[in-house]
């Protein structure tokens, strides 16, 4: 059984992957048409929280939606969980999306991991604006901000952060 | 797919060390062997075999004693196996444990390049795994083993560990240790955690559809890989006086001690686990194999106030922790047969005393990537899983000195910092545990 070698460029806790096929000729409109409809499913966003490890992807069809891209970032490495998604509903979507995609055995097929590393390729460069903030830790923090923020709102706070300990709060409640 | 039906396990063909958790009292030593001469090595392989029970036999053919044997991937080319069935193999099984350290996190001090000789080389062939409730019954069927390969030039013994259970019955750390097993489908063996649906036996014997509802890819010829398994064995030293003086340095009591301890590991060292006895240890509750392992973490302790998230036991087996995320745990489990080597520390010592201690650690499997390796590199070395990237399993992980463990805690969590290197890995090397058809095959001259 061959390996093929991982394929994407590390920016501090996350991967970039990115993908390139050709759509079957003829599937140029289902493809599209797939693609749309995942997205627009109430239940993607679920999916991505399920995920949890996904910072953004996007599928990208251009020469006149005879080629697909599809790019994204993961935290850690994509192909440890690329057998797990495959058995959810991210793996549907997968599934229905590269099925109009030249060569795709499938998403539960063993080769599809091979599919997907042949068709990547690594990004010549790969920048992130926060390189070592992970998913989680986005939201951990988004929600620590929204309560702070909602702790600045109340009258009492002003008074509550000059306590000792809070000071690296303080400084940051001015603006 | 074979959904809804359990495949009969041919138990006759699966070595019985796959399927058995070990005895107790246990001692055990494990031999590895170099072949020089293929005729020599298969001769070997012939004497052995009947000594192996397989997992259908309620007694062994050696009476008290239990035999194992396995290749590594090396071995079997020593054997005279051709290269189109050594390249079926998986890739990492051929590229071998030391190849894989940088997905192990085998780095600074358990890099191969510290490893005790012969782990890391090329010259492990063959492993002789021996097990008997006492160490005379085991010097017995040593003894018998010698003379059988005395008489073959063509193979060498370059490596033995003694291993024996310690007279408290613990693992050096001072913990209860072995507590959880999956349960497998069609072994007649039960798990250890009634609240767990028996998993496939293609997650531990290759042959057998796996949790993804397939039949997954077996080294080929058909003989040779099915009711195989492949195992990843490890010599970890443990630092019990680092760790002793961790946990005396960020505590303030014996009691509080305690605690700690239990926060790290998620059991308390009796073996009562967390989630079930938050406050207090519970010797009944651990002591107790109807209950110590009766437990999940989802609907009751979601954000690890009881377990926390960061410990050891919750990264080896997450259970239900990722019941909303897409990351199915049940392809990566591991059925473990660990055995601790070298004496106690005394009690109360907090210095090391030089005298090399730990645990002979085995990962027996389907997949040595997607369990052994994927458990290593994703929830043992880094906690991205559990949103805090930089941090590692407190008791087994790679520290150096600066590692955190988030305990979370009401109103404000408590954070250990500075955790270093308790466990170091010595040495280890992938084997192929064969079928006993199989190794009637590897034996027989072609």
């Amino acid at each position: 059984m061959a390996q093929v070698k991982r394929k994407g460029l590390r920016s501090g806790v996350a991967t970039e992957f990115t993908v390139f096929t050709n759509v079957l000729p003829g599937h140029e409109q289902a493809a599209r048409e797939t693609i749309e409809r995942a997205t627009h499913d109430p239940r993607r966003g679920e999916a991505v929280q399920e995920i949890g490890t996904l910072h953004e992807a996007r599928f990208v069809l251009f020469d006149n939606d005879r080629r697909l891209m599809f790019c994204s970032s993961f935290d850690g490495t994509w192909d440890k969980y690329i057998d797990d998604f495959a058995a959810t509903y991210i793996g549907t979507i997968f599934d229905a999306v590269f099925s109009h995609c030249e060569g795709f055995p499938g998403i539960k097929d063993p080769r599809a991991k091979d599919w997907f590393m042949n068709n990547a390729r690594e990004a010549v460069a790969y920048i992130s604006a926060y390189p070592d903030a992970s998913v989680k830790q986005i939201w951990k923090a988004l929600a620590v901000q929204n309560a702070f923020q909602q702790v600045l709102d109340n009258p009492a706070a002003e008074q509550a952060l000059k306590a000792p300990a809070l000071k690296p709060l303080l400084e940051q409640a001015a603006t | 797919m074979t959904q809804g039906v359990t495949t009969l396990l041919e138990l006759n063909d699966i070595q019985s060390g796959v399927l058995r958790p070990r005895q107790t009292p246990y001692v055990a030593t494990y031999l590895l062997l170099r072949i020089d001469d293929q005729a020599d090595g298969r001769e070997l392989l012939k004497r052995l075999t009947p000594a192996v029970a397989s997992a259908a036999d309620t007694t062994s053919p050696l009476g008290d004693a239990w035999v194992m044997v396995a290749l590594s991937s090396h071995g079997l080319q020593a054997l005279g196996v051709p290269q189109a069935s050594l390249e079926s193999f998986s890739p990492e099984f051929q590229q071998g444990m030391a190849a894989r350290a940088e997905e192990l996190g085998d780095v600074g001090e358990n890099a191969p390049s510290h490893w005790e000789r012969p782990f890391g080389t090329s010259q492990v062939h063959l492993a002789i795994a021996a097990t008997a409730p006492d160490r005379p019954h085991l010097e017995q069927l040593l003894s018998r083993a010698r003379q059988a390969h005395q008489q073959l030039p063509g193979v060498a013994v370059i490596y033995r560990q003694d291993c024996a259970q310690l007279p408290t019955g613990r693992e050096h750390f001072g913990f209860r240790d072995g507590i959880g097993q999956p349960a497998i489908e069609g072994s007649g063996l039960t798990g250890s955690n009634p609240q767990e649906v028996p998993l496939k036996a293609g997650e531990f014997v290759l042959g057998y559809p796996d949790e993804s509802g397939m039949l997954p890819p077996i080294p080929q010829p058909e003989v040779l890989g099915r009711n195989g398994s492949y195992v990843a064995f490890r010599k970890l030293h443990q630092d019990v006086a680092a760790f002793r003086r961790y946990l005396a340095a960020h505590s303030s009591s014996a009691a509080e001690q305690e605690w700690l301890a239990a926060k790290m590991v998620g059991r308390w060292r009796s073996g009562a686990p967390l989630a079930r006895s938050p406050e207090h240890d519970d010797p009944e509750l651990g002591a107790d194999p109807k209950r110590n392992n009766d437990f999940l973490y989802y609907d009751d302790d979601p954000k690890g106030f009881k377990c926390p998230p960061g410990s050891h036991i919750r990264r080896m087996n997450p259970r239900d922790h990722f019941k909303h995320e897409a990351v199915q745990v049940n392809r990566h489990r591991l059925v473990r047969r660990g055995m601790s080597y070298g004496p106690l520390l005394t009690e109360g010592v907090l210095e090391d005393d030089g005298v090399d201690r730990g645990i002979i650690f085995i990962f027996v499997g389907a997949s040595l990537s997607r369990q052994f390796e994927f458990v290593q590199s994703e929830w043992v070395n880094q906690g991205t899983f559990i949103g805090v990237p930089a941090e590692k399993d407190p008791l087994n992980g790679s520290n150096d000195g600066t590692g955190v463990l988030t305990i979370p805690k009401q109103p404000i969590r408590q954070r250990l910092i500075g955790l270093p290197q308790f466990v170091t890995n010595r040495g280890g090397e992938y084997f192929f545990v064969p079928g006993l058809r199989a190794l009637q095959w590897l034996a027989d001259a072609r």
